[in-house]
């Protein structure tokens, strides 16, 4: 009697397994099936949440029904959300294809293979069918933006096809950093160069106001003669202080920024950019390169750099000897936004504290007028570390094959749409959002009046104010309160913080100059398998090659005006072949 | 015929032998097994993995499928402009830290072996192991502040007549080398000397005091008693070192070392990391990269083996 209910049990718990393995087992998904799969590169700190499906921008969007086939029958989107681990990125991707447990839909930022790779074993779907059909809001943002459209396709037997989707923004992103220098130490130790009075300046509220005039006449440092000014007045304040590990100006390690930065205002940056006709160049060895080397030798041998800059290998560009810098013993630097205006003050008073009475100000890149030949000379910057119109990319991989794809691909298309998803990726949910969506998340962290409030500016166009409370927030809580993460378009006309006068006119500066030189991930994720494995091969010997010989060229160890010294680094710079590079990047840009 | 015979003969009996063996310690052959088997797991199976040395690997292709470039990585790999630099580096700083740190950990045991005040060897000995447990990253900050511009090493060097410099961006030789041989002795001194006080403290106190009785002085009884037994320790460390002086510890150049220093610094495990991974993941040329260490060290071990054999007829193999 005994035995009977047991194997009754034991059949239903087999029968129970057995279901569930089957139904596992069909996870690939049906053609009507709506849940994804999607690898973030970047996550949020959790703190805010544990998953990115509990952002609340993310759930707004899920929480739409999308009728791909105009049938009158919307459907949702399921979307699980998975975040590599900060550090391990590519580790984790690469484990991911190793094994095949890949998602559906893959972030490529850290992945060691790209699209075209990708799609060339198999594993990224061609998706220009889907794009064409259901996405008219991407392909709007590409027509209205014809000189980057191009850079979203890849060549696919000999056809522009679209492999993966890309994060892009309608306008620049305001900077989050660039050139810093101490505006007081100008006030107080600097004089006006044609009248010889001395300056002043004061803080009206949060507005800094001072009578500051550069040789050139302008209100801030345009040209190279300005910074040398500027430089020798930094100089000046460090002997007057006392100050014995102090130095007027911060450069990175390598002596240049791959990026271009200051030497883009010499004409053309030591490594590649894109000129004005659209052509990829590569300057390691043009007469402007020579001209910048030639200013920073100067400049060392003024003593306005710091001396152990080539020992400072293990900091990032926009952190070099910060405990320097925030000591307030350095006249010029790489900053942040965060440092801008009087916040790295902490003398709490204390006249004898460096940082007492500190104004920050951010300068644009500096355009040569001393250095080099006439071609050296008044050259606008054009290339420069800033974010590009054109971000993060995702590949869908084969596990999507079989999915209710047009449904999917409605949803993403939604995040391209201005006033529409595009202000949920670039600002998060606005005041009746969250009324409607009776959003707790937002109202615990003060933002039941939404991320944003639109407005109008006195030329009539529309304005979009970022609510304070994220202006002020330290930890993410803005990124976090949007769908800064995922793919879409993000609105960035019209953004306004809300800063004093002063603060936005030192952002304004470090984006005075269109970056038009940069060449972004958006080309060189195009690059065939072939021409990635030429590319770092020849990269790894030029960066170390350069990272080697540039500082000598800056601390006088070699001498750039002297003939041979110069060829020698140019005989060695061109045996490894750097313009293998421009060769493939033309080729994607169709020169 | 005979001889046949005989080889036959010693093959039976050697096979009857394993089979009595088993018969009779089949629970400590069943013991064995689990290790056996972790053997084959995590170090034979994943020897398949030198393959990736001779191929183009993709992650996506696996092993298998990847494309065969038979030796053209490690053509990269040594026709590389910075390989005989790094070369040459690695094998004076190998050469280095074996000379300078060989014995240090032998001085100690016999400084803590005769050493009567207890609570002092104690505390000495714990003092000397602690650097072993602190980590690379936090070694290297430490050195990094010691022998900075204003570090406390500095000072003192300059106190003595040096020029006041950040000698880890000195680019003569041998400083970066005497540095990172100096950190080597600094983390691994007191904790090599564990073994060689197990040793010296199994040497029977009756010979210690048989050769006092003879006059021995302790200098002499160390000479003559504690060294004789020490000398097969010593040999076989001496081997193992030779064997891995390719491949320990270059974590640490990887955190002090700088592009000015690159002359002196650069070690075949940075230089394969800058190739290898300096833009994007190279995954066949690491691979050529360890295995030409590999065999490298493979090599020294079987030679110093050898040698350490003929001169002082005490070897591990």
């Amino acid at each position: 009697m005994k035995k009977r209910p047991s194997k009754f049990v034991t059949l239903l718990l087999c029968t129970v397994v057995l279901c569930c393995i089957l139904s596992a087992c069909g996870s690939g998904g049906a053609d009507n099936d709506t849940s994804f799969t999607y690898v973030l590169s970047t996550g949020e700190q959790t703190h805010f949440y544990a998953e990115y499906e509990d952002n609340p921008a993310v759930q707004y969007w899920l929480s739409k029904e999308w009728d791909a086939d105009e049938d009158g029958k919307g459907k949702k989107v399921s979307i699980d959300f998975i975040t590599l681990p900060a550090g391990a990125e590519s580790d984790n991707i690469n484990t991911m294809l190793g094994t095949g447990e890949y998602p559906m839909i893959l972030d490529v930022t850290y992945s060691s293979e790209k699209p075209v790779q990708l799609y060339e074993e198999g594993i990224a779907l061609d998706i220009t069918e889907y794009v064409e059909q259901y996405m008219p809001n991407y392909r709007a943002w590409m027509e209205a933006h014809p000189e980057l459209g191009s850079r979203l396709t890849n060549m696919v037997n000999g056809e522009r096809r679209y492999l993966g989707l890309y994060a892009v923004n309608d306008a620049p992103e305001q900077a989050w950093g660039g050139y810093c220098y101490r505006r007081d130490w100008i006030v107080k130790y600097g004089t006006n160069p044609e009248t010889g009075a001395a300056f002043s300046g004061h803080w009206d509220g949060d507005n800094w106001i001072d009578d500051v005039v550069f040789p050139s006449g302008n209100t801030d440092p345009i040209y190279i003669s300005d910074w040398e000014w500027m430089l020798d007045i930094f100089a000046k304040a460090i002997e007057n202080l006392g100050i014995t590990d102090g130095y007027a100006l911060s450069i990175y390690y390598p002596g240049y920024l791959g990026t271009g930065d200051f030497m883009s205002g010499f004409g053309a940056p030591s490594s590649y950019y894109i000129d004005e006709n659209g052509v990829c160049q590569g300057g390691f060895e043009t007469e402007n390169f020579r001209a910048y080397l030639e200013c920073m030798n100067t400049w060392y041998a003024n003593g306005w750099i710091d001396p152990q800059f080539d020992e400072r290998a293990s900091d990032m560009f926009y952190m070099v000897n910060t405990a320097a810098t925030f000591a307030g013993k350095v006249g010029a630097w790489y900053g942040q936004l965060g440092t801008l205006g009087n916040a790295m003050d902490n003398s709490g008073g204390d006249t004898s504290n460096l940082t007492n009475g500190i104004v920050v100000a951010g300068a644009p890149q500096p355009i040569n007028d001393i250095y080099g030949t006439d071609e050296c000379k008044y050259q606008e910057p054009f290339a420069y570390y800033a974010n590009s119109l054109i971000s993060n990319c995702v590949v869908f991989t084969n596990k999507c094959e079989g999915m209710d794809l047009p449904t999917l691909f409605t949803a993403i298309d939604y995040l391209y749409e201005e006033d529409g998803g595009a202000m949920l990726k670039a600002y998060g949910l606005s005041a009746e959002q969250v009324e409607e969506f009776d959003c707790q998340w937002y109202r615990d962290r003060n933002l039941a009046e939404g991320t944003y409030t639109v407005g109008t500016d006195e030329n009539g166009n529309t304005t979009y104010t970022v609510n304070p409370v994220l202006v002020n927030d330290q930890e993410g809580l803005e990124s976090a309160a949007k769908l800064n993460r995922t793919i879409g378009l993000s609105q960035q006309k019209g953004r306004q913080y809300g800063y004093p006068e002063s603060k936005q006119h030192w952002i304004n500066m470090w984006m005075y100059y269109d970056n038009t030189g940069s060449i972004g991930n958006e080309i060189t994720s195009q690059f065939t398998t072939e021409q990635q494995e030429v590319v770092e091969a020849t990269n790894n010997y030029v960066n170390t090659y350069m990272n080697r010989t540039i500082p000598r060229f800056v601390n006088g160890d070699l001498d750039p005006t002297n003939d041979k010294d110069w060829g020698d680094y140019c005989a060695t710079i061109v045996k490894y072949k750097p313009y293998e590079y421009c060769d493939f990047v033309n080729e994607i840009l169709g020169n | 015929m005979n001889r046949t015979i005989a080889e036959k003969d010693f093959k039976l009996s050697k096979k009857a032998m394993a089979r009595k063996d088993w018969r009779k310690n089949w629970q400590i052959y069943l013991l064995f097994l689990p290790l056996a088997v972790y053997f084959i797991i995590f170090n034979y199976i994943p020897m398949v993995g030198i393959l990736v040395a001779f191929e183009d690997y993709s992650v996506t292709k696996g092993f298998f499928g990847s494309p065969w470039v038979g030796f053209a990585n490690f053509r990269v790999l040594f026709t590389g402009d910075e390989f005989l630099i790094a070369l040459r580096n690695t094998a004076c700083m190998a050469v280095l830290n074996l000379a300078l740190g060989f014995l240090p950990p032998i001085i100690l045991a016999l400084l803590f072996s005769e050493c009567h005040l207890k609570p002092y060897r104690r505390f000495t000995q714990i003092v000397s192991y602690m650097p072993n447990f602190v980590s690379a990253v936090v070694v290297c900050a430490l050195v990094t502040e010691f022998f900075g511009m204003s570090g406390a090493i500095t000072k003192i060097l300059t106190a003595i007549g040096f020029q006041e410099q950040n000698w880890l961006a000195n680019t003569q030789i041998p400083v970066f080398w005497l540095i990172y041989a100096f950190i080597g002795i600094w983390m691994g001194a007191g904790f090599g000397s564990v073994i060689y006080t197990a040793i010296i403290s199994s040497v029977s106190g009756d010979l210690k005091e048989a050769a006092a009785l003879d006059g021995a002085n302790r200098w002499q009884r160390i000479r003559y008693v504690v060294l004789p037994a020490l000398l097969p320790l010593c040999m076989m460390n001496l081997t193992l070192s030779v064997g891995t002086m390719f491949l320990a510890g270059w974590d640490k150049v990887l955190l002090l070392y700088m592009p000015k220093t690159y002359d002196v610094s650069d070690v075949l495990y940075t230089y394969t990391y800058r190739m290898a991974f300096g833009n994007s993941v190279n995954f066949g040329l690491s691979t050529a990269s360890g295995l030409f260490q590999s065999i490298i060290g493979t090599t020294l071990l079987i030679v110093s083996n050898k040698i350490n054999k003929k001169l002082t007829s005490y070897g591990l193999f």
